[in-house]
């Protein structure tokens, strides 16, 4: 992945600016929501089912050396193979030497994260015709740019900027009149079919993979995975370790939970469960199936505070809910994971070093949580991340200053409190309800006004009051 | 790669505190004494058939039903005349329960597999429906290849009244019951969509456009 994840403040300010980014992010918004919240209201049991999603991923990752041996000997035994990755490189080197040998030319692609968490398709594309199947991430393969959500890739998409990309890569033509939706749609169609009849290779991620049975589990909407998975003659999966559960019972019960939160659907169009390879009386699927499990960083996480982030099923209602994400987009977190669980994986996988600003944008309102399908704690996550921060000293010097300082105070409850009612005069200086301008606070008065003090006495003394009142 | 294997493995015990890994049976019984509920799913008034077609509908899937297995050639001939196929041709899924019926010659049935990228529309036996969610469940083996379910721009399942279960676990029972899981499960509900295009659903995306369960029963 090119992208750099430094600088985030000044792709932040870009998104903000981005005409199209603001009308296509307006147009997603709602939508997302909206389907969730619906699909909940059906299901009255979806709370219980929260639980119960946490409960079967907290005892995965307890006991993932126990599945891992069981999903390969099943794997195995299918007729397949699986290949194990330390980090991206093996994982792109193990992916390119299983498609030398089968002296592969084109290379049809599923959408993947962990593909694109590793930089798979530059190293493909490189070699082979590499094409990819979903609809979003064909647009953002034209469009030369990495996706900006983990389900719907091209969402930062307008149509008349996909219109342009089609008139352009399938007609060598520009400033065409806008086209509808299922004109794009249907060109797409004719267009990737012929790559799907004429690929050697099929490449997906997977949602699942199921110890018990060896079995790797896909949803779509499209139907892309299917024939990505069925029509060459061999298909690679790859997926982080962390994808694992006990049996086909318990991926039943994940999916119920993936569905409603990624789309709002009661199931997906396509779920999909893949079990070893073609056996000999089969009429059509691949000759070869392999399946790589990547590492890549998930193995620190499960020894460390962080373990729950591997709970993670990568369905976006965090993004989708996220004040912060809503405002910018995907491509200013500046890697393959936006939103809050961006914030978390990206420093877990790249370095908090080179990504200290994503736990910093975020404003712990805590609607992720609250719709996280195996209720991960995200914010509390990010705030142990700003912590790290602090404590390894990446914070910078100002900001650790004003940060030690304030805690200085805070342990001093007399001193804070006679302070804090000498701000409360000097700011209604400036007037009642809120100012447009106060002095040393020029960056947060720049993109919103100042709220001043209201009520009688500071916050700690109306507290007081109001619980005072309540007791009498 | 297998001293990536090994490494993955040793810190995966490493963050786990150990040096083997539990057995299958022993990370079983964790499993029960951790999941505190009953099994949470989706409850409805209905009986399992109005419930499975009322979701397949849901889904933009459409359903007829017979009586009797002999009745399908007539139910795909009412299915298919209103329709435009522009010539493309109607295949048979190499299903004993659909090659042994009495095909009209009018309805140009097709039953060479070897031509399936040619038809228009697949007629296919389902194994099992999923009352739940309205889907049928479709796996692989050779009365039922993959790719049937996907390439014809319509889908035609043919699925016994009595195969309808409640529930996707049901499905796992019956399947594991009878042997291995076969190559791939797909589990089909509704036609092929996409919404990658400002979030405007649209059918028919790479899968069928249409899909229509024919009932039996």
């Amino acid at each position: 992945m090119a992208v750099a994840e430094a600088d985030f403040r000044a792709r932040a300010r870009k998104a903000l600016s981005d005409e199209d980014l603001q009308s296509a992010l307006a147009k997603a918004k709602g939508g997302f929501v909206d389907k969730r919240a619906n699909a909940i209201l059906d299901l009255p049991e979806f709370e219980a089912l929260r639980e119960r999603g946490r409960q079967i991923k907290d005892h995965t990752l307890a006991h993932l050396d126990t599945y891992l041996e069981q999903f390969e000997g099943n794997v195995t035994r299918q007729g397949g193979q699986v290949h194990y990755a330390l980090d991206a490189e093996s994982a792109r080197e193990t992916i390119l030497g299983i498609c030398r040998d089968a002296a592969a030319k084109q290379v049809i692609k599923a959408k993947t994260m962990a593909g694109e968490e590793v930089g798979l398709n530059e190293a493909l594309e490189a070699e082979f015709e590499t094409v990819e199947s979903d609809l979003g991430e064909y647009i953002i393969q034209l469009a030369k740019e990495p996706p900006s959500h983990i389900i719907a890739p091209a969402v930062h998409k307008t149509r008349a900027q996909i219109t342009e990309l089609f008139d352009h890569h399938h007609h060598q033509k520009s400033g065409g009149p806008l086209r509808e939706t299922p004109d794009l749609v249907d060109e797409a169609r004719g267009v990737l079919r012929e790559k799907f009849l004429g690929a050697d290779i099929g490449i997906s991620g997977a949602n699942f993979l199921v110890a018990e049975t060896g079995t790797i589990t896909l949803v779509t909407n499209e139907g892309n995975a299917d024939l990505s998975t069925s029509l060459p003659r061999v298909h690679i999966a790859i997926a982080g370790v962390e994808k694992l559960v006990p049996s086909m019972r318990e991926v039943s019960s994940m999916l119920r939970l993936l569905a409603r939160s990624a789309t709002g659907q009661q199931i997906t169009a396509y779920t999909t469960f893949i079990t070893g390879a073609r056996r000999p009386e089969d009429l059509d699927g691949p000759e070869e199936l392999h399946v790589v499990l990547i590492d890549n960083g998930r193995t620190r996480m499960l020894g460390d505070e962080f373990r729950e982030m591997l709970r993670c099923i990568r369905c976006g209602a965090c993004m989708n809910h996220c004040p912060v994400y809503s405002a910018i987009g995907g491509h200013a977190y500046g890697w393959v994971y936006p939103g809050p669980m961006g914030a978390v994986l990206t420093p877990m996988f790249r370095g908090l070093d080179s990504s200290q600003d994503l736990p910093n944008a975020c404003t712990l309102n805590g609607r992720c949580q609250s719709v996280c399908p195996v209720k991960i704690r995200l914010p509390y996550l990010i705030r142990r991340l700003r912590d790290q921060s602090f404590e390894q000293q990446i914070t910078g010097p100002f900001a650790r200053w004003a940060i030690r300082t304030w805690g200085w105070l805070a342990r001093r409850p007399a001193l804070y409190q006679q302070l804090t009612g000498l701000m409360r005069p000097a700011l209604r200086l400036f007037g009642r309800g809120s100012a447009r301008r106060v002095p040393l606070a020029g960056a947060w008065t720049a993109g919103r006004d100042f709220p001043l003090p209201s009520g009688k006495g500071t916050f700690q003394q109306q507290w007081r009051e109001k619980r005072g009142e309540k007791r009498t | 790669m297998s001293e990536q294997r090994a490494e993955i493995l040793r810190r995966v015990q490493q963050a786990l505190g150990r040096q083997k890994a539990p057995s299958v049976d022993i990370a079983a019984a964790d499993l029960e004494t951790r999941l505190t509920d009953n099994l949470p799913r989706p409850e409805w008034n209905t009986d399992s058939l109005s419930r499975f077609c009322e979701r397949l509908e849901a889904a933009a899937g459409s359903h007829a039903r017979v009586s009797s297995i002999n009745e399908v050639p007539r139910a795909v001939g009412d299915y298919l005349e209103n329709l435009e196929t522009d010539g493309h041709k109607t295949g048979l899924s190499p299903h004993p329960r659909l090659t042994e019926l009495d095909w009209p010659e009018d309805l140009g049935i097709d039953r060479e597999f070897a031509n399936a990228r040619t038809w228009g529309t697949a007629i296919a036996v389902g194994y099992m429906g999923i009352a739940e969610t309205g889907s049928v469940v479709m796996p692989s083996g050779p009365t039922r290849p993959t790719t049937l379910n996907f390439l014809p721009d319509r889908h035609i399942v043919v699925l016994a009244i009595e195969d309808i279960v409640d529930y996707m676990e049901s499905v796992w029972d019956r399947l594991l019951a009878e042997g291995e899981m076969p190559r791939t499960v797909n589990v089909i509900t509704g036609p092929s969509r996409t919404a990658d295009v400002e979030q405007t659903l649209q059918l028919g995306a790479h899968g069928p456009r249409s899909l229509h369960v024919i009932l039996v029963g």
